[in-house]
């Protein structure tokens, strides 16, 4: 276990991965609740149906139904009991006719209906979306047709197009539910996701700004101090310089005593530090990551290899190459090892491989031999005219030590559903059922109490669902709903025939129920359960006084209270989660300052530290040699690198790889180059490069005299110029504008 | 004959300036050497310029060690290697008449020296290039043709081209920069704002600098 996610591992929350078999487990489990109405209602058919469905169909089902529970509460999949069920339900559903051999014609609906919904939210989990609704419309159509036979209680056209409109519209709004949910997560995973990189990113770049700062600290302390105390000498001896410039060596050889002994980084946080090294060296290079493991831990050392090994070959690629497309891809190695591949090609001049002597390019030298010694490899394909591509890669050992498992988390929180798609769900499921009254006003003794009734839910839907996107209701509002509710159901109650079910005319238990479960999860869940327990003791006395039994007791309660079970279940989970996000939120912090501070170790420190000492060291040497004299050159040579460093320190922001050279290479030709930065933020990089590409023009020009590069402050038309003075003391001033497009005024 | 007076914490840089100030120029003399502020106070020393190295290893505050000096009624040339802007602007902000690069050639180190001496403000066009950079000055206080001057010099342009290429004459420009430069220095700079704050950070290096959002 790297030990830089540990505290990462610990809060481990479920994976996306983990997010369906919940979803499972949670549809099982409702499944199994289903059978507690269908077993009540189905007692009285078992008489009717033949033997061979029983055994099959019947008690398949329920063997199932268990097994499912059971299974998936064990954490096992049950994509493959679960497409048993749906069989079973739906064959059951085709063959019911067949099974039913009583000459009467059923009392009750077949107590199959409870399995036909969730068998359409079944589908939709297992085959997507669209079958979902499929099915839900055919198991509705199949349940219309079986009702209004003899079998499913020869009822009336109406009453079977009631019973088809709520097994169609029923399993269409779960399945919306549940693609809500779905989306919510991938969303906020997403944005986890996003946020982790931007944390890592930021971190990393506080982490080189602050290593870049020692560094430069460093340099104008002991380095540029000496180089002008040289200047100032004259070239003449002075032991104070001796002494300045072994000390300022003393300090650089301190500086660069730092192993590789960062914590592990993943494949993911590598590929950005490929990226950021390979662009600052060759800003034109087209960078793909495309990693399939980007939680691969990468030991520090290798991390290491790859940054400076894909730094030196786009150096390469800017050294030799020529003008050419640069493309970079950031991958797994071939066939199907676990391991990191970097491949850098290019479509310029090339070069004859067998041709080219082992130090030709630097690359056998310092790449080949950086990635062998972390067992990794590099491979040079090329030929003249033709581009070159280098591989660099390194597998993995067999051990899979991935540094979280799964991929990224998931966090969900039911906040970023959309409130609208929300309510509008809800409004539907409510709308719905206004219509099943209506076309059940046959069997109230008046209908004006049920439109009543209907006024009074609209005002509870409307309140309970206003102000969704602050997510806590207010109690007041809250338990305004439940008292409208009550008066709804109350309303409903007082036209209900006495002695018989009375089918859809009670819409209100699922009307009570919807807005229960917002009121729920908009943060009041003690009121919605006293809402629930009013509503299902007003429900008792209404049984108990119309002389209703058990089973239609069960038949009314029984979508209310449990779906407000699985509501609070669902809603338990999704604030354990949310902490849960918090936590990892903390610990993902902690982590990328941790990786930060390895990459700055790592990598640039190393990469400007070897800069520097190639600059300044060998000067450094001759001046902290006491005895030898300095020659007019070597005195030269300390003015020309003092100035390089000081333009380092102070113009940085119009440098790019390479933009020191030219400059160096003007001033080599008797031209003055100043460097002025009066901007206050970054230069954006296509300016850098075309500040480059016009200085190497410039550089060729013998009549200039002069020239003058400054980054112009934010919000001036122009975002660098270059004044061009010539010897015969005219001048041009040359703006560039964002994009680095050149004009002249 | 102008008393030079150096306070530096390099030993080296010290003796080194000394050494070459009086080959370059017999006039220039330099009268003393200090590591700090305050030990070059109360030595006593009667200068006529104080060159002072803009970071000193006591970590004082260039602004309060400028104006600790003019106070005290002396020139202050800023004398520095590659410093920081923002530490840069404050010395300018206290007073210092004039800033020199170390790596200058010895002979403008002494040309300032002498400026400062009669009393002028040195222009330059990093000093100009400075001023330019604060932009939250520049915003508040200067008008349209001082912003387009200052621009055009800090672009690198020496006095008769922005005289040219403006078509105006040459006094005025020099009027122009001067009085930029004027203002600047007589301008309490208060670090009030988060914004402020925020961009002496980036100035600092301790926030890098925004990506500009296109």
């Amino acid at each position: 276990m790297p030990t830089g996610w540990s505290t990462g591992r610990e809060v481990t929350a479920p994976a996306p991965a983990a997010l369906t078999p919940a979803i499972h487990r949670g549809v099982a489990l409702f499944c199994l609740g289903a059978l507690v109405p269908a077993v009540t209602m189905g007692i009285d058919q078992v008489p009717s149906l033949a033997t061979w469905w029983l055994v099959v169909f019947g008690a398949g089902i329920v063997v199932v139904t268990v097994a499912m529970t059971v299974v998936s509460l064990a954490g096992y999949p049950i994509e493959a009991l679960a497409a048993g069920w749906v069989s079973l339900v739906l064959a059951g559903l085709a063959t019911w006719p067949l099974a039913w051999t009583s000459p009467e014609p059923a009392r009750s609906s077949p107590w199959l209906w409870m399995c036909l919904g969730a068998a359409s939210v079944w589908v939709a989990l297992l085959l997507g979306t669209r079958w979902g609704f499929l099915c839900s419309l055919f198991t509705g159509a199949g349940f219309a047709l079986v009702r209004i036979s003899h079998s499913g209680g020869a009822i009336t056209l109406l009453q079977a197009m009631q019973d088809m409109l709520v097994l169609v519209v029923t399993p269409w709004a779960v399945i919306i539910g549940i693609s809500l949910l779905t989306d919510a997560i991938r969303d906020l995973d997403a944005s986890l996701t996003g946020w982790q990189q931007q944390q890592a990113r930021a971190a990393v770049e506080e982490a080189l700004v602050e290593a870049r700062r020692r560094l430069d600290g460093l340099v104008h302390d002991e380095v540029m101090t000496t180089l002008v105390s040289v200047a100032q000498a004259g070239g003449q001896r002075d032991q104070h310089v001796t002494e300045l410039a072994r000390h300022a060596i003393d300090r650089l050889q301190s500086a660069g005593e730092a192993p590789d002994d960062g914590a592990p980084v993943t494949a993911e946080h590598l590929s950005w530090l490929v990226e950021d090294v390979v662009t600052s060296v060759c800003p034109e290079a087209h960078v793909t990551v495309n990693l399939g493991d980007p939680m691969l831990s990468v030991p520090p050392e290798v991390a290491g290899a790859f940054a400076r090994a894909s730094r030196e070959v786009a150096l390469n690629v800017v050294r030799h190459a020529g003008d050419c497309r640069v493309e970079v891809v950031i991958g797994d190695p071939p066939g199907r090892r676990r391991g990191l591949q970097v491949v850098v090609r290019d479509d310029g001049v090339g070069f004859d491989p067998t041709g080219v002597p082992g130090d030709r390019f630097g690359l056998r030298r310092s790449v080949r031999g950086r990635m062998e010694a972390v067992e990794g490899e590099m491979e040079v394909r090329s030929r003249p005219g033709h581009g070159t591509t280098v591989v660099l890669s390194w597998a993995a050992r067999a051990e899979p030590k991935t540094a979280r498992q799964g991929g990224p988390r998931s966090y969900p929180k039911l906040s970023t559903v959309s409130p609208a798609a929300l309510a509008g769900l809800i409004w539907v499921l409510v709308g719905l059922h206004f219509v099943l009254g209506w076309t059940s006003l046959d069997q109230v003794s008046s209908p004006w109490p049920v439109l009543a009734a209907q006024v009074l839910a609209t005002i509870a839907t409307w309140l309970s669902l206003r102000g969704l996107t602050h997510s806590r209701i207010p109690a007041s509002w809250a338990a305004a709903v439940v008292l409208l509710l009550l008066g709804t159901t109350l309303f409903v109650q007082s036209v209900l025939p006495q002695g018989q079910w009375p089918g859809y005319a009670t819409w209100h238990s699922s009307v009570v129920m919807a807005l229960m479960i917002v009121l729920l999860f908009r943060g009041r869940a003690k009121i919605a359960w006293l809402g629930v327990l009013a509503f299902a003791l007003v429900s008792l006395v209404w049984a108990a006084t119309h002389g209703l039994g058990l089973g239609e007791l069960v038949r009314v309660l029984f979508g209310p209270v449990s779906w407000m079970v699985v509501a609070q279940l669902a809603s338990g989970w999704l604030l354990e989660l949310e902490h849960r996000q918090r936590r990892a939120r903390l610990a993902s912090q902690g982590a990328n300052r941790a990786i930060a501070q390895s990459y700055s170790r790592l990598v640039m420190r190393d990469v400007w530290l070897r800069q520097l000492k190639q600059q300044a060291g060998p000067l450094l040497a001759t001046l902290a040699d006491g005895d030898s004299e300095l020659s007019p050159a070597e005195a030269e040579a300390a003015v020309a690198l003092e100035r390089r460093l000081r333009d380092g320190l102070r113009a940085a922001n119009l440098l790019t790889e390479g933009t020191q050279d030219v400059v160096e290479a003007a001033r080599g030709r008797g031209i003055e180059v100043s460097l002025v930065d009066s901007r206050g933020s970054a230069l954006p990089e296509p300016v850098k490069l075309a500040i480059r590409d016009e200085l190497r023009h410039l550089a060729e020009d013998r009549s200039i005299r002069r020239l003058v590069v400054r980054a112009a402050p934010e919000g001036y038309p122009a975002v660098a110029t270059i004044l061009v003075s010539r010897t015969d003391a005219t001048s041009d001033l040359l703006n560039l504008d964002a994009d680095g497009r050149l004009a002249t005024r | 004959m102008i008393d030079v007076a150096v306070i530096d914490d390099h030993e080296a840089i010290r003796l080194g300036l000394a050494a070459a100030l009086g080959a370059y120029d017999p006039r220039l003399r330099v009268v003393s050497q200090y590591a700090t502020v305050p030990a070059f106070l109360v030595s006593g020393v009667r200068a006529d310029v104080v060159l002072l190295d803009l970071q000193l290893a006591d970590g004082s505050d260039p602004q309060a060690n400028t104006e600790d000096l003019t106070s005290a009624g002396f020139l202050v040339l800023i004398y520095s290697i590659a410093d920081n802007v923002r530490l840069l602007r404050r010395a300018l902000a206290g007073g210092a008449a004039g800033v020199c690069r170390k790596a200058d050639p010895i002979g403008q180190t002494a040309a300032s020296i002498e400026a400062v001496a009669a009393g002028q403000v040195v222009l330059s066009q990093e000093v100009l290039a400075l001023i330019e950079g604060d932009e939250s000055y520049v915003a508040a206080n200067l008008g349209a043709r001082e912003r387009e001057v200052l621009g055009l010099y800090a672009a690198g342009m020496e006095v008769p081209e922005v005289a040219v290429h403006l078509g105006i004459a040459e006094n005025s420009v020099k009027e122009y920069l001067k009085r930029i430069r004027s203002k600047y220095t007589t301008l309490n700079r208060p670090a009030g704002s988060k914004l402020d704050l925020f961009r002496r950070a980036i100035e600092d290096g301790i926030v890098p600098p925004v990506q500009p959002r296109n």
